[in-house]
């Protein structure tokens, strides 16, 4: 049994799930669209949070887990059913039962127990999005958005990956749209994701976040040559360029996308001035990009001898101040 | 099926050829292209598969050499930390600790060991037994980050 379903490719695995579910049902977004509705641009330093036994800080450059859908569908006005599982059996026949019923159903899983996935990528990473769309026997058709093309996948593999442990566990999450309006002004819920991204970027009086968590983490990074041994300040660019780039969203991903969004919010507003936001958005993603190019260098050992670390903060206050004109700009426009 | 996430066989040579990103247009139209970008990353990601498979082969060594229970090399080939794994096979933290030690590990019970087996996707014969020869410690040349 197969639902006819469109597979979407999406550049990160949440707001390309919450996209083309949201197109089966009729209604017209785009992935870029999602991700700006939902504000999911930020930035966030977190060097009292510690990720990984290798104690490295959390730097995030997304809102926190959940708040993307939250807000589409509080903007979108539509409605999810959104629910987590103890028993992993009944995860499972609830699963069942909505795809008996034709609805393709969003899970959240842990990359390491998909044996679709190229090995490399299989880290314990719990908050990876999926879409089941049909079942034979005991497999299933899934829509991983970060693949081409749809995947096939057991059932005790599926149950493993829903019920992994650790950080952030999917304990057996499972979501789909029960409500979705069929034409929808994108106009209101567009400027109120932009608006709050601006907000997020410049405003928040704390001075890890937004464009001041970046000129924060600047300096940081400006400071691990004096505070660590050569390898472990290696090793700590490396772990940026991670957090930089995974799965082509992170930093630089997230500002391309973004751009994407603000280009598109232009024509959806008549707003002709965020045309030019988007392009230097994108220019910044360039930038992103080749910071994590040089902190990859810098990980592998290539640039010891040059000293990359005044010049990764050097690219990380650019993109700062580049930011905030940006959103001061935007701030000006949809005001 | 049990062999399939060891830290060995993450070489496989599938490549993330097309990740995507989105790029705004001069008319305001938006496209999806291929995030040609992305493949900057891949080293560092092969750098953290190399640090990944060098615990994994030390963690052998350490077996071998009688020092750690067999527990110890395949939580290392799994990724996996005491936590982690005490919280799949339902007990506490402390405890997965002491089974590292192969005095205690000879004499766990068969249900744990099962447990154990299970939260690994091994038997039990293989969750008590080492490979026979260390985990490759180099690179591999085609395998790349995702």
């Amino acid at each position: 049994m197969q639902i006819p379903f469109t597979h979407l490719q999406g550049a990160h695995c949440e707001t390309a799930t919450i996209a083309s579910l949201l197109r089966h049902q009729g209604l017209n977004v785009t992935e870029p669209q999602v991700f700006g509705i939902g504000s999911g641009l930020f930035f966030a330093y977190f060097p009292f949070i510690k990720v990984t036994d290798q104690k490295f800080p959390l730097v995030s450059f997304r809102g926190p887990p959940g708040s993307i859908i939250r807000k589409n569908a509080k903007r979108l006005g539509v409605r999810f059913h959104d629910v987590t599982y103890k028993d992993p059996q009944r995860a499972m026949d609830d699963l069942d039962r909505a795809l008996d019923q034709g609805i393709p159903v969003a899970v959240q899983t842990g990359v390491f127990w998909l044996p679709y996935l190229p090995g490399a990528f299989r880290f314990h990473f719990n908050a990876h999005n999926v879409i089941v769309f049909g079942r034979d026997g005991d497999e299933y058709h899934m829509s991983d958005p970060v693949l081409a093309e749809p995947v096939r996948c057991l059932r005790k593999d599926l149950l493993r990956a829903r019920f992994s442990r650790g950080e952030m566990a999917p304990k057996g999450r499972m979501y789909y749209p029960t409500l979705v309006p069929k034409d929808v002004d994108l106009r209101v819920p567009v400027m109120k994701g932009i608006k709050e991204t601006a907000f997020n970027m410049l405003k928040i009086p704390f001075p890890l976040l937004g464009v001041k968590g970046m000129r924060r983490l600047a300096l940081t990074v400006e400071r691990w040559p004096n505070k660590l041994t050569p390898e472990m300040a290696a090793m700590n660019a490396g772990h940026l360029v991670l957090l930089l780039e995974e799965i082509g969203t992170g930093g630089a991903g997230f500002r391309f996308m973004y751009g994407a969004f603000l280009a598109d919010a232009a024509r959806i507003l008549g707003i002709e001035g965020l045309a030019d936001a988007a392009r230097r958005m994108t220019e910044v993603g360039d930038r992103w990009r080749d910071f994590a190019l040089l902190a990859s260098r810098t990980c592998k050992g290539r640039d010891h001898a040059e000293d990359p670390y005044p010049r990764l903060a050097a690219i990380l206050r650019e993109c700062a101040d580049r930011e905030e004109a940006i959103f001061k700009d935007v701030r000006a426009q949809v005001r | 099926m049990a062999a399939e996430n060891r830290v060995s066989q993450v070489d496989t040579p599938e490549r993330w050829s097309d990740v995507v990103t989105y790029q705004p247009r001069k008319d305001g139209q938006v496209q999806q292209v291929r995030d040609d970008g992305f493949t900057e990353s891949v080293h560092v990601h092969r750098q953290a598969w190399a640090i990944i498979r060098r615990n994994a082969a030390d963690a052998w060594q350490e077996v071998r050499a009688g020092r750690k229970s067999p527990l110890f090399y395949h939580m290392a080939a799994n990724l996996l930390e005491p936590g982690m794994l005490a919280e799949y096979v339902g007990i506490w933290t402390w405890r997965v600790r002491r089974h590292l030690r192969p005095e205690v590990f000879q004499k766990l019970p068969p249900a744990l060991l099962q447990k154990y087996a299970w939260a690994l996707r091994l038997t039990v014969e293989e969750l008590k037994s080492l490979p026979d020869s260390p985990p490759p410690v180099d690179p591999p040349s085609q395998g790349t980050g995702g």
